[in-house]
C-alpha cells in the first residue's frame, strides 16, 4: 500500500516541478490587483494611524513620538469620556430601534395584502444618505418653524414644542428617531430575504399542531431566522460605533460638545483642532472597541447555536 | 529612425509647452458661492500678468483645510490659496510654508493707495505674508423701516443702544439676533461686549495677558445674561445661515427682529431675504463710557503663496495684480465688501457711508476674536459660549471653564 502511495507521488511531483512558470505566477498575478488595492487602501492606513496615534502631528510639521501620551490624555478627557457614554447609547439605540422594527415590519408586511406597498414606503428612506436625512430632519425639528414644533403648537401643546436639536440630551434621541427613520428599512429587507428562504414545511406542521401568532414567531421563525438576527445587530453595532455624518450635519457634535459620539470627536480632533496623533489614537480605540464588541457577540452566538 | 523622429518631436512639443503649464496658477478656497466673483475678478489677470488663474472651491471648510495643510509641503501646494489671518496662519508662518509678500505690499502702500494697517492681521516679525483676500467690519445692521416706524434713530451712546433695545421688546419686536448655530457665532456677542467695555482688556484677553476668570468678563457676561433675561434676543437655535436657511435675516427683513450684530458681508445675505437694500442700516455699537476710544472689530482674510509651489514665481504676480485698483474694483463691485485700495469705490451705499466713518473718524480696528486668539482656545470657547446662550445661569462654570482652556494653552506655548 505505501509502495503503491509512493509510487503514485512521485510523478505528482515531478509534474509539479516540470509545471511551466508560467502557471505558477498566472494565479497569483490574478490575485495580486485586489491584494495590492487591500494593501494601499486598507493596511497602509491602518498600521499608518496605529503609528500615528503613537505621535504628536499636527499636519504640516513632522511628527514627534509621544509613546501613549496620546492614549493616557484620551482617558483623562472629559469630553472623550462624555464622546464614549454617547456612543454606547448609540450603539444601544440603533441596535434597539432599526433592528426591533426592521424585524416587526417584515414579520407584519410579510404576507399582508398591500405589504409591498408598506414596504416600499419604509424602505424608501435608506435609499437616501445618512446626510440628507440629517438635513432633512433638521428642518423637522427646528425651534421656530419646523414641523414638530408646528403641530405641537397646533394642537395646543406648545409646552411640548422643544429645541429638539439644542436641548440636551433630547438632541441625541431626536437624532437617534432620524437615525431609525433611515435605517429600519434597511433591516426590514434583509429580515424579509431570511423569511423568504425558511423552509416552509417546519411552519406548516407548526400551523397544524395550533401553533399560530406570536407563538409561531417566538419557537419556530425566530429560531430559524437566528443567522439573520446575528448579521443584521452586528451590523448594527458598528454601524452605531461609526455613526459621524448625521450627526455632524444635525447638531456638529453640540451644543458645546455634548452630543459628540467617537467618530465626531476623531473627526473635530484630527481635521478642527489638527491634533492628528490624537484623533489617531481615538480611531484606534473605535476599532477596538467595534472588533472586540463583534467578537464577543459572534463568540456568544455561536457558542449558544453549537449548544443547541 | 521613424520612432526616433517621433522622440525628437515629442520632446520638442514637451519644451513648448513647459513654460504654458507654468503659467498657471491654481487657487484654492472654501467659499464655493464666491467662485463666480472670483471667475469675474481673476479672469482678466491672464492678460494683465499672463499668468491664468483657476479657482478651486471646496464645498467644506474642514476639508478644505485638511487638504491644504496636507498639500502645503509639497511642489502641488496651490499657487494661491484663502485662509484665515492672525493665529489661525500663525503654524503656517512659523513652519514656513507660506511666502513673505511684503514686497507686494510696498508697492501699493509706497504710492499710498493702501494702508499698511490693513496687514497687521498678516504681519509675523515685521513680514507680510498675505494679501486682503476678505476685509469685513463688524457692525449693528438695522432695518431703517423698522427703526422709523418706532421712532428710532441709530444711536450714539450706550444708553441710547439699550434705550432703542427696550424701546423695540416693548413694541413686541426682538432687539438683537444672536444663535448658536453652526458653533462659531456664539463668540460675536462676547467679543462686542468686552471691546465695547475695556478694548484693552479684549487685547489681553486674547494674547493670554488676562484671564476669563477675571471681573471685567464677569462684567460682560452678566450684561449679556440680563439682556436674555429680558428677551432681547432671538432664541439661540435661531438658523443664521450655516445650515442653508437663514431665519435670522428673513425675520430682520419681515420687521420681526431689529438688529444683526454681524459682519458687513452679511448685508448681501439680508438683501437676498427680502429687505430692500435702501431699507438696510448699519451702525458701528457705542461704547460704554463716551470717553473711550472709538473702535470697531474687522475680520481680515488673507490669500497666501505657499513656499513649496511650484506656481510661487506666478502666483507673487496673480498677487499683485490682485491688489491692483482694477482687480479691487471688480472685487468690490461683485462682493460689496469694504475697498482697501484707495482708488476704489464702493458699491452699495451703505458701505461708503461705514467706511468713510471709520476713516474720518479715527476709528482703530480691533481683530474679531475667531483669529485674535488661537484656535485652540476659540474652538473650544465658541462650545462654551453657546452653553451660556443656551444655560445663561452658567456663566460661573463657563468662566471656570474658558480658563482651564487657557491656561492649558498658554502653559504649553510659553510667549
Amino acid at each position: 500500500m505505501t509502495a503503491t502511495l509512493d509510487h503514485g507521488a512521485a510523478p505528482l511531483v515531478r509534474r509539479a516541478a516540470s509545471r511551466p512558470l508560467k502557471q505558477l505566477v498566472v494565479p497569483y498575478l490574478y490575485v495580486l490587483p485586489a491584494a495590492l488595492f487591500v494593501a494601499a487602501f486598507l493596511l497602509y492606513p491602518m498600521v499608518l494611524t496605529a503609528w500615528r496615534s503613537l505621535t504628536h502631528f499636527d499636519g504640516i510639521s513632522d511628527p514627534t513620538f509621544a509613546g501613549l501620551d496620546n492614549f493616557r490624555d484620551l482617558f483623562a478627557d472629559p469630553h472623550f469620556l462624555l464622546s464614549l457614554r454617547n456612543t454606547v447609547i448609540w450603539t444601544v439605540a440603533a441596535v434597539v430601534f432599526p433592528v426591533t422594527l426592521g424585524l416587526v415590519f417584515a414579520l407584519a408586511f410579510s404576507r399582508v395584502r398591500w405589504g409591498g406597498f408598506f414596504k416600499t414606503v419604509i424602505y424608501l428612506p435608506a435609499t437616501i444618505s445618512a446626510a440628507a436625512a440629517g438635513i432633512l430632519f433638521s428642518f423637522v425639528f427646528n425651534y421656530d418653524n419646523g414641523i414638530l414644533n408646528m403641530i405641537l403648537r397646533g394642537i395646543g401643546l406648545s409646552g411640548l414644542a422643544s429645541r429638539w436639536l439644542f436641548d440636551v440630551p433630547t438632541n441625541t434621541f431626536a437624532m437617534i428617531a432620524t437615525y431609525t427613520w433611515q435605517q429600519t428599512g434597511l433591516n426590514m429587507m434583509l429580515f424579509l430575504v431570511g423569511l423568504q428562504g425558511l423552509p416552509p414545511e417546519p411552519i406548516e406542521a407548526a400551523k397544524i399542531e395550533g401553533c399560530t401568532g406570536w407563538n409561531l414567531v417566538r419557537r419556530i421563525i425566530l429560531p430559524m431566522l437566528m443567522p439573520y438576527v446575528v448579521i443584521t445587530t452586528l451590523l448594527a453595532i458598528v454601524n452605531g460605533f461609526k455613526v459621524f455624518d448625521l450627526i455632524w450635519v444635525m447638531t456638529q457634535g453640540g451644543p458645546g460638545r455634548a452630543s459628540e459620539t467617537l467618530a465626531v470627536t476623531m473627526y473635530r480632533e484630527g481635521f478642527i483642532l489638527f491634533k492628528q496623533g490624537y484623533s489617531a489614537a481615538i480611531a484606534v480605540v473605535i476599532s477596538i472597541v467595534a472588533l472586540a464588541f463583534s467578537y464577543f457577540y459572534l463568540r456568544s452566538v455561536l457558542e449558544q447555536e453549537a449548544r443547541q | 529612425m521613424k520612432i526616433r523622429k517621433l522622440g525628437l518631436m515629442a520632446v520638442s512639443l514637451a519644451m513648448l509647452a513647459t513654460p504654458a503649464l507654468a503659467q498657471s496658477v491654481d487657487f484654492y478656497h472654501d467659499k464655493g458661492n464666491w467662485n463666480d466673483a472670483y471667475k469675474t475678478v481673476l479672469g482678466p489677470a491672464k492678460e494683465a500678468t499672463g499668468v491664468e488663474v483657476t479657482p478651486v472651491p471646496y464645498a467644506d471648510t474642514s476639508t478644505y483645510q485638511a487638504a491644504v495643510r496636507a498639500a502645503l509641503r509639497t511642489s502641488s501646494a496651490p499657487g494661491i490659496f484663502a485662509w484665515w489671518s492672525g493665529y489661525r496662519m500663525k503654524d503656517l508662518v512659523d513652519a514656513k510654508l507660506v511666502t513673505d509678500v511684503s514686497d507686494v505690499w510696498k508697492k501699493y502702500t509706497d504710492a499710498g493707495l493702501v494702508s499698511p494697517s490693513l496687514a497687521s492681521a498678516f504681519t509675523f516679525d515685521g513680514k507680510i505674508y498675505g494679501i486682503p483676500n476678505l476685509v469685513a467690519y463688524w457692525v449693528v445692521l438695522y432695518n431703517k423701516k423698522t427703526f422709523a416706524e418706532n421712532g428710532l434713530t441709530p444711536p450714539t451712546t450706550w444708553a441710547e443702544f439699550e434705550k432703542i433695545a427696550a424701546t423695540l421688546k416693548e413694541k413686541g419686536i426682538t432687539p438683537f439676533g444672536q444663535t448658536v448655530e453652526g458653533r462659531w457665532p456664539s463668540f460675536i456677542w462676547f467679543q462686542e461686549l468686552l471691546v465695547r467695555s475695556n478694548p484693552d482688556f479684549y487685547a489681553k484677553l486674547m494674547s493670554g495677558k488676562a484671564k476669563y476668570t477675571d471681573p471685567e468678563v464677569t462684567a460682560v457676561l452678566k450684561t449679556w445674561a440680563d439682556w436674555i433675561g429680558k428677551g432681547y434676543f432671538t432664541d439661540p437655535s435661531i438658523a443664521f445661515g450655516t445650515s442653508g436657511s437663514n431665519a435670522m435675516a428673513g425675520q430682520l427683513a419681515q420687521g420681526k427682529l431689529g438688529m444683526i450684530l454681524v459682519g458687513t458681508w452679511y448685508a448681501t445675505t439680508i438683501v437676498q431675504s427680502g429687505l430692500d437694500a435702501n431699507d438696510l442700516g448699519a451702525f458701528i455699537m457705542p461704547n460704554e463710557k463716551p470717553d473711550m476710544p472709538k473702535s470697531v472689530i474687522f475680520e481680515a482674510g488673507p490669500l497666501l503663496i505657499a513656499s513649496a509651489s511650484s506656481q510661487k514665481a506666478d502666483a507673487l504676480k496673480v498677487a499683485d495684480y490682485w491688489m491692483s485698483a482694477k482687480a479691487q474694483q471688480a472685487w468690490v463691485d461683485a462682493q460689496d465688501f469694504p475697498p482697501i485700495n484707495k482708488d476704489v469705490k464702493a458699491k452699495s451705499p451703505l458701505i461708503a457711508d461705514l467706511v468713510k466713518e471709520i476713516n474720518d473718524g479715527g476709528y482703530t480696528s480691533i481683530n474679531r476674536f475667531w483669529e485674535a486668539t488661537p484656535p485652540e482656545i476659540a474652538e473650544a470657547a465658541v462650545d462654551e459660549l453657546g452653553n451660556f446662550m443656551l444655560h445663561p445661569d452658567t456663566a460661573a462654570q463657563v468662566q471656570q471653564n474658558l480658563q482651564a482652556l487657557a491656561d492649558k494653552y498658554w502653559a504649553a506655548h510659553p510667549q
